[in-house]
């Protein structure tokens, strides 16, 4: 007896360890933030730092003499909010269409392959985008811009693209949940299918819908590697659509490599500006969403307008009555969706068609033994650096996660303290950019082991990165176990670590080992975090954790830069694509079978 | 009837709006590099217009001033400078002599082009130093002493002038030295009975050096018969990395690299080469031959847009 208490009670404190470890990350990352970053505010001052509009950082300033550069990032702030609201503009638009059409005007057979397509869309790595507008977008804008085609234009592009598959899945999941008896209803009163649909059902998922814009506004204010590929860089305002301008994840890395004192504080504060334009957007997620429960519940209220508001109203109603609105709509939704997956297999397909001759052709290139001071590029270093990583990385994530969600639903009390704290925590994480991640990575853990980038510090450094995901999507299937199982178990004597162990983790298993594919698949794809804790340098294949090297995210931004091997980029980016994509497979493959065997069991 | 006029204006609209863009001559592509680059320094530090007014300078409150225009756009490394000049009609860049290949073409400025008599006589105004740095207290492990060695020796020469590095060596004590220190005479190096102990040599800084430490640890590996990769990691991030990598070396196993003078006293260096900034255009670029430093000045701080704007 004693010994299963002695059992029970290590269980416990082992999974609270876990959960305490989450918040000592988060608390760790803040605790940086401020201490680099305050000295910064303090030094520059926080008004001439936010509203100062010139950049002209001198290295050699230090915090004991006067401040010989000008550190203002206004005009980043400015690119940044440009660059979002294209972003919206671009991907909020036709993201809201594609999902219309997924749930209404879409084929059956269509729909099943459109939306894994826009899956897919979600896992290919930023750094690939980016490529992809150096290499197709860039020449092309530049036929009829009036410079080489830098500027707001492709940055809108590109992030609208990468924040696609975030509006769509999120908005198709509110239309789906809109009460059919909405739609018949409509129908019913001699609605046509087109009208029902706009003006019943879409309206009453309205503040899903715009959750999902906010996120996707989440989504683009974080991304870094694509935008500094087609951005600019140079820290001016964006006066037009074609002019080289930077946005705030830019700046960090683009000087970090050089960075002195106070600009290395100046760096970091960027970071804190940025985050607390994404804590914003949080904000306005949570409103959203909270009004969304509240005006289901409650009724609406009569909303009085004035004649002159009546009249106005009359006229736009007249104008889209002719202009038959809910038709332009179909055809949006259905343009949109094709649209979509049309831009998938375009980049996807562009990409290949490149890179799979040179892949083919070239045998060295993925399986060559690293010659050091040879002209020959392999990447089959980075290969070994990227599985390096992504064994570490999970092996420091997942006990931490997994445990941290089985604290989270099988021990915690709802509404306890002590969860919100670490929900909270779990939430701040999913939403710190990855750059910022490398910014913290390259301060605490590349110092902390001797001052050199090695493979350790950068997968402890994406680890952290790892823990929401792995949590939520565990905690989300440890939900979904019934609970007549635990009591079952319970009730036959069995103890709660037993429950647990025998029970409910192995009916939580496959959605567990999504969780695990897909974050490998985040692995895979990352490369800010990287840049500046794990080396960047396409070197011999690294023999130990203390080594530095490149994964193959990080070398093909290194290939796309230097210019010299463009082929061989192409090659590593197919490589690239294919194996996020096959995670992302058959992440999607586990899950789907996962819930097989739940509707299964209910049968 | 209101369809068919429409369309015909649009389609008006489209072609005239398309062929006054194709037409029209574009702006210069000014293409810089980020701020604390090396190369960039070298080069605003020497780009002047004459009236005391250069790329990089103090302003009137002696603060930092940038006179590159804003238009520019920003790479951060010297091949994706190469690429967009490589790629753009339009396009005006400056990278390391010892970067230069066929993907562009060069510009002589002040008529002088960028090569060995012109950059060591000075009259190739836009050059700087290529420096080796060691931690100034700390005793070297028997291995980076002796590859420290091997970089002070008469071996560097044939790297440094191979097609592949393209730098410029420097012989000359006095210009070895950095300013205010004793003349640094080239070492004496012959490979010993076997490569001496010490952990991995690391190598830090400027990506600038990249060529030329590749072959350096090249020779000197081979010399030995070892794999360079088993007695080396390197690390290019910049300049004053390295100035900071040999700044905080404990264990006496960095060999830093920096591509601009540094004054720190907490480190020893010397000049192994001299680099030449070269000005680089398209090569489909034929307005273009020879800039002198003013007019570079003008493209640089926006106020000649146009190459045609230069005869």
């Amino acid at each position: 007896m004693t010994n299963t208490k002695v059992k029970e009670k290590i269980g416990r404190s082992a999974f609270t360890a876990a959960a305490i470890l989450c918040i000592i990350a988060v608390v760790a990352i803040f605790a940086f933030l401020i201490v680099k970053s305050v000295p910064a505010f303090g030094k520059i001052g926080i008004l001439q730092f936010m509203f100062g509009d010139n950049w002209s950082p001198d290295r050699l300033d230090s915090y004991e003499s006067p401040l010989s550069g000008y550190y203002g990032i206004f005009t980043m702030i400015v690119g940044t909010v440009a660059a979002t609201v294209g972003a919206l503009l671009i991907g909020g638009v036709i993201g809201y269409f594609t999902a219309v059409f997924l749930v209404f005007f879409c084929p059956e057979k269509l729909k099943r392959v459109l939306a894994s397509v826009i899956n897919l869309l979600a896992g290919i790595p930023s750094v690939v985008y980016g490529f992809f507008g150096v290499v197709f977008l860039l020449p092309l804008l530049a036929l009829f811009a009036p410079n080489n085609g830098t500027g707001l234009l492709a940055t809108s592009i590109i992030l609208g693209v990468m924040i696609l598959p975030t509006v769509v899945s999120l908005s198709r999941t509110s239309l789906e949940a809109v009460p059919r008896a909405y739609y018949e209803g409509a129908v019913a009163l001699g609605a046509t299918h087109t009208q029902a649909v706009f003006k019943t059902v879409v309206p009453a998922a309205r503040s899903g819908i715009t959750a999902s814009l906010v996120l996707g506004i989440g989504r683009a204010l974080g991304e870094t590697m694509a935008v500094v590929m087609v951005a600019g860089n140079s820290p001016a305002y964006p006066h037009s659509l074609f002019n080289s301008f930077r946005v705030l994840t830019a700046n960090i890395v683009m000087e970090m490599g050089y960075a002195g004192e106070v600009q290395e504080g100046a760096l970091v504060a960027t970071g804190v500006v940025l985050l607390f334009f994404i804590f914003l957007v949080n904000v306005v997620f949570g409103a959203v969403s909270n009004r969304a429960v509240k005006t289901s519940a409650k009724p609406k209220k009569e909303r009085k307008t004035s004649l002159a508001g009546v009249r106005i109203r009359e006229f736009f109603g007249n104008i889209a009555y002719k202009l038959k609105a809910p038709y332009i709509g179909r055809a949006a939704a259905i343009v949109a969706g094709c649209f979509t997956g049309l831009a998938l297999l375009f980049v996807v397909g562009f990409i290949f068609v490149k890179g799979v001759p040179h892949l083919i052709g070239n045998g060295y290139l993925v399986f060559g033994k690293f010659e050091f001071g040879g002209s020959r590029i392999t990447i089959f270093p980075a290969i070994v650096t990227t599985l390096m990583t992504v064994a570490l990385s999970l092996l420091i994530a997942v006990p931490i996660g997994v445990m941290t969600a089985i604290f989270l639903n099988e021990y915690a009390r709802k509404g306890n303290v002590f969860v919100r704290i670490v929900r909270g925590a779990i939430d701040v994480l999913s939403g710190v950019p990855s750059i910022v991640y490398g910014l913290f990575g390259m301060i605490t853990f590349v110092k902390l082991f001797g001052g050199s980038s090695s493979i350790l510090s950068g997968s402890l450094t994406v680890s952290i990165m790892l823990l929401p995901t792995i949590v939520r999507s565990t905690e989300e299937s440890l939900k979904s176990v019934a609970d007549s199982l635990r009591e079952g178990s319970l009730a036959l004597g069995a103890g709660k670590m037993r429950t647990i162990f025998k029970v409910v983790l192995p009916s939580a298993l496959s959605g567990i080992l999504s969780a695990i594919l897909l974050s490998m698949g985040r692995v895979v794809s990352e490369s800010a975090p990287f840049l500046y804790t794990m080396g960047s340098v396409i070197s011999a294949t690294p023999h130990s954790y203390t080594d530095s090297g490149a994964t193959l995210a990080v070398a093909l931004y290194r290939l796309a830069g230097e210019g010299w091997h463009i082929n061989e980029a192409y090659a590593t980016a197919v490589v690239l694509i294919v194996l996020v994509l096959a995670l992302n497979l058959l992440a999607e493959w586990v899950a789907a079978r996962l819930n097989k065997k739940l509707t299964g069991d209910k049968k | 009837m209101k369809k068919v006029f429409l369309r015909g204006v649009l389609a008006l609209t489209l072609t005239f709006g398309f062929s006054a863009c194709m037409g029209r001559e574009k702006n210069i592509s000014v293409i810089a590099r980020e701020k604390g680059s090396g190369t960039r320094e070298a080069f605003d530090k020497v780009i002047t217009d004459g009236n005391g007014n250069f790329l990089e300078m103090k302003d009137e409150n002696g603060k930092k001033a940038y006179k590159t225009t804003l238009e520019a756009i920003e790479k951060y490394t010297t091949g994706d400078v190469k690429t967009s000049v490589g790629n753009d009609k339009n396009a005006i860049g400056y990278v390391s002599l010892g970067a230069l290949d066929d993907t562009v073409k060069v510009v002589t400025v002040n008529g002088v082009a960028p090569n060995k008599e012109r950059v060591l006589d000075g009259s190739y105004a836009i050059q700087r130093p290529f420096v080796i740095m060691t931690n100034a207290t700390v005793t070297l492990t028997p291995r980076a002493a002796d590859f420290l060695n091997y970089l002070q020796s008469a071996e560097m020469q044939s790297h440094a002038e191979s097609a592949e590095v393209g730098c410029i060596y420097l012989s000359d004590p006095e210009k070895r030295a950095r300013e205010g220190d004793a003349p640094v005479e080239v070492a004496q190096w012959a490979n010993l009975d076997s490569l001496p102990d010490g952990e991995k040599i690391k190598i830090s800084g400027s990506s600038s050096m990249e060529k030329l430490a590749k072959a350096a640890m090249k020779g000197y590996a081979a010399a030995y018969g070892v794999d360079g990769s088993k007695i080396f990691s390197e690390d290019y991030q910049g300049s004053s990395v390295g100035l900071k990598d040999a700044e905080n070396d404990t264990s006496g196993n960095v060999i830093a690299l920096s591509s601009t003078a540094q004054t720190s006293t907490k480190i020893k260096c010397f000049n192994v080469c001299l680099d030449a900034v070269a000005v680089v255009v398209n090569q489909a670029n034929t307005l273009v031959s020879d800039l002198t430093i003013g007019q570079l000045y003008d493209i640089y701080s926006g106020k000649i847009k146009k190459f045609s704007e230069l005869a």
